[in-house]
């Protein structure tokens, strides 16, 4: 039983594996739970695929790709932002036409690259098993300062979810607030990226918090069971990518979504057994 | 709040596993002593093996009828890398997608450039053309590269090793000359090769044909041709009355046949290897065998 | 502009793109005033309120609140808005939300003193609901729900208050105790102004501002609340061009 948790942490491609998804996952995580709670995810989908094109066009210009996928990342949420201030659309509307349109644009400019290195096998599906020390070391900053936007802006982006219009009369500054988690959202996703692909990256930022939510009622215990939710889904994909030899991005989705039938059908029954036998409370 | 206890215990076991695991020594399971090398595409390792014989023991990375150029690495790779002794890279392009993967897990394996030596062709707008090995004189190279690699990992059998390449490089001297045979029954005129993609120019050069057009432009299979490009290549197959269009294996037939269909007068459409040998028992699985049946069917379908 | 004035409107008007909301309006409101607004659906009484916060479009004239830009004062005014445009499904306990009424008091990292947990489970006193400090307001009923924003009101120790439709779905122990925290704030030298659609909780303030896009009337709810009045407001249109059979006055006229 032990050698099968420890085999695979013998090869250090798996330990930095690991790390990554669990960085990546945790912090994806985070930023997911304010994208959940203001329900976002729409947005949060939009930017995940919009990086397509800021990747591509940062390797004709040979410059860094993940500089390439933030800008792009930003460029699209400003353009959401300004596309639905007209009465007539939705928020919604807004954003179909701009994830549609950054990801056919990312497509396009892939399809007149017709000599490249980069593999966009690994930008669509993720490569954490081919994850560098320095990597890891980016991904660490981007955690900390994650954790450092959340600290101070926090209770600001969970007022704005729960109340936008008290939010908006007491004072807070709407804005400010609405383009901060958008960026945090973006590096979010620039960092899950590594570990899952473009493609399933809005699973890291949605399927934890989504499972910690159905098991607490308050936001600090939701955020960091949205944390521990994510890492048990990585480390439980990373395992059962390495022994059914199967993709690890996608077993890591797999794991985290599993996870999340397991835990409802567990909260559902939980729920059952106390109305059968406790008293009905009295409300008022 | 019991759900959070049971996963954060299991975070910290995983973390104490962690520690303990990075102190173990190297629990690799070899089942036996032989030198391990891994090859990235199948048609290296098809050389490589026979240049190993039994001295070594030769792993392939991409499965059988995968594209090289699109191939998502799982933890089996990654293994595999990890335990070699000697890695064999294609390189020129084909095989960009193994460079981050080699630095996460190896960092004693010796890495052989098979291609080291043989200069490439280029274009200002295609980058360098990878597909040296569809001309067996090409070949002897990536040979001769594989048994300097292999005699300076395992020197006890150099002699084995030499001897052996020898043996593959006349084997690829036979092959040349067979192709030339072969292909002299084809009118230069009707030698027009429709490709799926540019995967033949060296071929072309040495055996005098001629590229006439590729389906999809450039090296590299992703690239999507255009509609103006689809166009135009009907055209030309209708002009110059190519007989056959030849689609890869490794590559969806589809355009092909649109093509075909444009042109506008019966054209074949047949099958090479180019990316990838057959399984085992099939018509190409050995890099020889392949050779030759491409050849033929080439030299079939245009005659 | 008058320094004694809680507030003042002159020739205020208020457009969302090309539709007017808002127009000429010029009120004044003392310290200490306790106004109603009343008016038919569409008269812009939420939009009044939203320009007190500086949230709405102010298109031509000017508005004060103390003295100052409607912007410059949201530390002063605490605003309670319409019940459903509330997430009740969001992961907070009733001690959260009443918290978030002590915010502009906490500064830039938000960490709640004594003080502010004091006025919290005062609040929540004020209410009757101290005993539900900790429940998750998921599991709340309507009542509690509109009481809990009534605490958060109380907590924000504001100089303006602003409600929209407090009253609204509330039984009648609630709108009592409403009522009455409502009186015992006026006492205490707050400005109060509320929006609201029944006539009769109307006559209870001491002024009433009736309004459709532009002020009709206002001043005492004996002068306001009258049939002509209410009828322009309400009908657009002056009582003697219709006939006594097409105007339900006795909707208007209560006692």
């Amino acid at each position: 039983m032990i050698s099968f948790l420890t085999e695979p942490l013998t090869y250090e491609f798996m330990q930095r594996a690991l790390l990554a998804a669990i960085l990546a996952g945790g912090v994806a995580a985070l930023a997911g739970t304010f994208v959940v709670l203001r329900g976002m995810v729409f947005l949060g989908d939009a930017l995940a695929h919009a990086v397509l094109p800021g990747m591509a066009v940062a390797y004709v210009a040979g410059q860094n790709l993940f500089i390439g996928a933030l800008l792009a990342a930003l460029f699209t949420s400003f353009g959401v932002g300004y596309v639905s201030q007209r009465q007539q659309l939705h928020y919604d509307t807004a954003i179909g036409i701009l994830f549609s349109g950054m990801f056919a644009l990312g497509i396009a400019i892939i399809s007149t690259m017709r000599s490249y290195t980069v593999d966009l096998t690994a930008m669509l599906f993720g490569n954490v098993l081919a994850v560098s020390n320095r990597e890891l070391i980016y991904l660490a900053l981007l955690s900390c300062l994650i954790l450092l936007a959340i600290f101070t802006w926090g209770r600001g982006w969970a007022l704005l979810a729960f109340d936008a219009d008290y939010a908006a009369g007491a004072g807070l500054p709407v804005k400010q607030l609405h383009y901060t988690l958008l960026l945090v959202v973006a590096l979010a996703v620039v960092s899950a990226m590594q570990a899952v692909g473009v493609v399933m990256v809005l699973a890291m930022l949605v399927v934890p918090p989504a499972t910690a939510r159905l098991v607490t009622q308050q936001l600090p215990i939701m955020m960091l069971c949205g944390v521990l939710f994510s890492t048990s889904a990585a480390c439980g994909g990373l395992y059962a990518s390495y022994y059914l030899n199967i993709a690890s991005g996608a077993a890591i989705v797999l794991a985290g979504v599993l996870q999340f039938f397991i835990v409802l059908f567990y909260v559902q029954m939980q729920e059952k057994r106390q109305a059968r036998f406790s008293k009905t409370e009295v409300g008022s | 709040m019991r759900k959070p206890m049971l996963f954060s215990t299991l975070l910290l076991t995983l973390a104490l596993l962690c520690g303990c695991g990075s102190m173990h020594p190297t629990l690799r399971s070899n089942s036996s002593q032989l030198p391990q090398v891994v090859a990235t595409t199948g048609i290296i390792a098809d050389l490589a093996g026979q240049i190993a014989g039994d001295n070594a023991q030769v792993h392939t990375l991409l499965p059988e009828g995968a594209d090289p150029h699109s191939y998502q690495p799982t933890p089996a790779a990654a293994r595999l890398l990890a335990n070699a002794d000697l890695v064999l890279v294609h390189g020129a392009g084909l095989d960009v997608w193994v460079d981050p993967l080699l630095s996460a897990t190896t960092n004693s394996a010796d890495i052989c450039l098979v291609t080291q030596g043989l200069t490439a062709l280029q274009s200002d707008e295609d980058g360098v053309d990878p597909h040296f090995w569809l001309d067996p004189n090409l070949v002897i190279t990536y040979v001769r590269n594989i048994a300097s690699a292999l005699t300076a990992i395992d020197p006890e059998h150099s002699d084995a090793y030499q001897t052996r390449a020898e043996q593959q490089i006349q084997e690829l001297t036979e092959l040349h000359n067979w192709i030339l045979a072969t292909v002299a029954n084809l009118p230069v005129a009707q030698r027009n090769l429709v490709t799926n993609h540019d995967s033949f120019r060296y071929f072309a050069t040495r055996y005098d044909f001629n590229i006439v057009g590729t389906v999809i432009p450039g090296f590299h299979v992703e690239a999507e041709p255009s509609a103006q490009q689809l166009a135009a290549l009907s055209q030309v197959v209708h002009s110059k009355k190519v007989k056959a269009i030849f689609t890869e294996t490794t590559v969806n037939p589809r355009l092909a046949e649109m093509i075909s269909t444009q042109a506008g007068q019966p054209v074949k459409i047949l099958r090479l290897y180019t990316g990838s040998l057959s399984e085992k028992g099939g018509e190409a699985d050995s890099y020889i065998k392949m050779i030759r049946y491409n050849v033929k069917t080439i030299v079939d379908g245009l005659l | 502009m008058s320094t004694s004035s809680a507030f003042q409107m002159q020739q205020a008007s208020v457009a969302f793109g090309s539709t007017l909301a808002l127009q000429n309006i010029c009120i004044t409101a003392e310290v200490g005033d306790c106004l109603a607004v009343v008016g038919p659906n569409g008269a812009g009484k939420s939009t009044l309120l939203r320009l007190l916060l500086g949230l709405a479009p102010l298109r031509t004239g000017c508005v004060e609140v103390f003295g100052n830009p409607p912007a410059k004062s949201r530390h002063l005014i605490a605003y309670m808005p319409q019940k459903d445009t509330v997430d009740w499904r969001f992961p907070a306990t009733v001690a959260d939300v009443v918290l978030m009424g002590r915010w502009c008091h906490m500064g830039y990292w938000p960490r709640p003193s004594a003080t502010d947990w004091q006025m919290v489970h005062d609040a929540l006193t004020a209410v009757g609901l101290d005993h539900l400090a900790n429940k998750p307001i998921a599991a709340l009923s309507g009542g509690q729900q509109q009481r809990i924003f009534l605490a958060r009101l109380l907590a924000r120790d504001a100089r303006l208050l602003l409600l929209d439709e407090p009253f609204n779905g509330l039984d009648a122990a609630t709108q009592h105790l409403l009522l009455q925290l409502l009186e015992k704030m006026a006492q205490e030298g707050r400005t109060i102004l509320t929006v609201l659609h029944d006539l009769r909780m109307a006559r209870r303030f001491s002024q009433v501002l009736l309004l459709n896009k532009t002020v009709v009337a206002a001043g005492s709810p004996e002068t306001v609340l009258q049939p002509d009045l209410l009828t322009e407001a309400y009908f657009g249109c002056k009582l003697n061009d219709y006939t006594p059979n097409e105007v339900a006055k006795n909707d208007f006229v209560s006692n």
